[in-house]
């Protein structure tokens, strides 16, 4: 005699609708859910670990708050990612220009062209070299390869003109390259001890 | 190295874009003990049964229109039938004394007709109707009952019996209402009019002509001893205004928010009630709104505008302007400027539709009613200065886009009227506003205004 199993399916909306209703379990499942995706975004977007762990925390706060805000017209994830580089860049522009633009001459790497040891690298490494990037060139280097955004729509965002934009991402990717040298640097004279 | 650029691009993407880590448990506990101390439940509601709502009070107020017309024509016809009755009684007093004689004459016998003429010569000083009644000739009997709808305050009572009451009684009982009608058109030499036909063929309203006629009011009658009437109110109200923002992305509604502060608004309207029943009645107008928001100094950033120019986008909650200023160099794609204090005025023409009951005790009288009222947004005006290097410029914005042309909410409100007399009434009236409907809409933020006030209104009674 066949038995019918009850399967208890939770949805995301499921949990996008006990979250709307307060439901507590259903915060917890989400968090859980998309926590740590969410803060391998963050952590692109900050200079540390204890930063981007503030900015997922405020993060959070806001998906909990404004969840009802949700329409289901693009994925929730993409949502909930859209929150949190907007905390991060909200953060940002509280924060003094003075140091969020740096001259590239000021940076410590050296210009190489060879980009070839990217491969033996991880991702905590690559992460690393993205945190070392002054924060105005971290930004845009994010939301143009990450976000996808266009030029015209950082300038918007950052209210900073779209050359600048232009500009800067070309610095960024510069600085990213001399401390991928460095690093190869570093590696061939370990190798060679 | 151009190409190894984008190889940096690709790569770094290929690496960290689905890069995750654990994050330390101390943000979810930090989560746990701030929505356990601000649950987060209420925060945005949609109010999600508004259509429901709505077509609720439409059909409602379909509903009291369909019952008010109802009424309107039961009126009119017994209006209609009181001329008809008149003009038949007036055609038949002036030929009373003549024709009624002149018929009888052929149609009674002789003894009869002495008895006719004898009690009319008694009766003529007071141009009276003298009616025989005789129990064994119908055509006496029709004399009878057509003297009685004609002229029933001046039946002469012969053969001990009231005619009236016997002339009445035949006709409800064996005369149809339409045989009644042709023929006392034709006895008057009165031509048929299709609406009397067609109203006495109504055997209710005949039924109630005669009832009228003899005094005899019925219970349906009684119950219908209410009349309708109108009330025109005309009333200005102080209101605080508010909205509710809704966007995807918060981050817009908090700078939204935080940019505009609401001054106090005014409202004007003239209101017609029409008071259907004793307690309920449908309340209806136009009202004129202004509301005046304060715009905080802004830093605005030029872009191309829909039409190619390149311009600096000013932000509300009622909508966006490209502003160009005429001073100085022509503005390239990010370059920003900075903005005074603003001022928006919003002008708005208000159509409601209130359902409202009314308690009275004494000389007071408390309605309250619910109901709905279309919005349309007449003028959006933005007046701020623009810092430029030379003098401060002045900005006129006269359109904002985003701005729908209209929007609907839903209404509540208290009237406390107070009876000076008879036809004038003095009111307090608080009230509360909720669009349902966004008023802005293809902006950054969907904005749903809401207002709650109280007014003075004058209320005349007709």
């Amino acid at each position: 005699m066949p038995v019918n199993h009850t399967h208890l399916v939770i949805t995301e909306q499921t949990l996008i609708q006990g979250c709307i209703a307060g439901d507590r379990n259903a915060q917890t499942k989400l968090y859980s859910l998309y926590a740590a995706r969410m803060l391998g975004v963050c952590l692109r977007y900050s200079k540390s670990r204890e930063e981007a762990e503030e900015i997922l925390h405020e993060g959070f706060l806001r998906v909990f708050r404004y969840i009802k805000n949700f329409k289901g017209t693009g994925s929730f994830e993409g949502w909930i990612k859209k929150i949190m580089v907007n905390c991060a860049l909200l953060r940002y522009r509280n924060k003094s220009h003075q140091q969020f633009f740096a001259s590239l001459d000021a940076l410590p790497y050296d210009a190489v062209s060879d980009i070839d040891i990217v491969s033996n690298l991880d991702a905590k490494e690559l992460l690393s070299f993205v945190q070392a990037l002054p924060a105005g060139y971290r930004l845009i280097f994010n939301l143009y390869v990450f976000e996808g955004y266009k030029h015209r729509e950082i300038a918007e965002a950052l209210g900073i003109a779209e050359g600048t934009s232009k500009s800067n991402l070309s610095d960024a990717r510069a600085l990213l390259q001399k401390a991928l040298t460095a690093k190869k640097k570093l590696v061939y004279s370990n190798s060679e001890v | 190295m151009k190409k190894d650029l984008h190889d940096i691009d690709d790569l770094f993407r290929s690496a960290l874009n689905d890069y995750e880590e654990a994050p330390p448990a101390w943000i979810k506990e930090k989560l746990d003990a701030t929505l356990k101390k601000n649950p987060n439940r209420s925060e945005k509601r949609n109010f999600t049964g508004w259509k429901k709502t709505l077509l609720f009070l439409v059909l409602l107020a379909a509903g009291f229109n369909l019952y008010e017309l109802s009424l309107l024509k039961i009126n009119s016809l017994h209006g209609f039938n009181s001329i008809n009755s008149k003009i038949l009684h007036q055609s038949a007093t002036e030929k009373n004394n003549t024709i009624e004689i002149n018929n009888l004459k052929d149609a009674v016998t002789h003894q009869e007709i002495s008895a006719y003429e004898k009690n009319h010569a008694e009766k003529k000083q007071a141009q009276q109707i003298t009616i025989l009644q005789t129990d064994h000739h119908s055509i006496a009997h029709q004399k009878q009952w057509e003297s009685t709808l004609f002229s029933n305050q001046n039946i002469i009572e012969t053969n001990d019996k009231s005619v009236s009451a016997r002339g009445t009684s035949y006709i409800q009982q064996n005369i149809p209402a339409k045989e009644t009608a042709d023929y006392l058109n034709e006895k008057n030499n009165i031509p048929k009019t299709p609406d009397v036909s067609a109203f006495l063929k109504t055997d209710a309203i005949t039924d109630s002509l005669f009832k009228k006629s003899t005094g005899a009011n019925t219970t349906k009658h009684k119950e219908q001893s209410f009349k309708s009437f109108w009330m025109i109110t005309a009333y200005a109200s102080y209101e605080r205004v508010g909205y509710r923002l809704d966007s995807d992305i918060p981050d817009n509604i908090t700078s939204i928010k935080h940019s505009e502060v609401h001054e106090p608004s005014f409202s004007l309207g003239i209101l017609g009630t029409r008071q259907l029943k004793k307690h309920w009645g449908v309340q209806a107008g136009v009202v004129y709104n202004q509301t005046d928001i304060g715009i905080t100094p802004q830093k605005l950033y030029a872009l191309q505008d829909p039409a190619g120019h390149i311009a600096f986008k000013y932000v509300t909650s009622s909508g966006y302007a490209y502003i160009k200023p005429g001073l100085g160099a022509p503005p390239a794609i990010g370059d920003s400027l900075i903005t005074t204090d603003g001022k928006h005025r919003l002008k708005s023409i208000s159509i409601p539709l209130v359902l409202k009951y009314a308690a009275t005790t004494g000389k007071l009288t408390i309605t309250p009613g619910v109901g709905a009222e279309v919005s349309v947004v007449t003028s959006a005006k933005i007046e701020t200065e623009v810092e430029r290097p030379s003098s401060p410029e002045m900005v006129f914005i006269n359109k904002l886009n985003g701005a729908k042309p209209f929007y609907i909410s839903l209404v509540a409100d208290a009237e406390l009227r107070y009876a000076i007399n008879k036809k004038l009434s003095l009111s307090l009236r608080p009230a509360i506003r909720v669009a349902i409907s966004p008023a802005a809409k293809n902006n950054i933020v969907e904005t749903f205004p809401k207002s709650i006030g109280t007014g003075i209104s004058l209320t005349r009674k007709f």
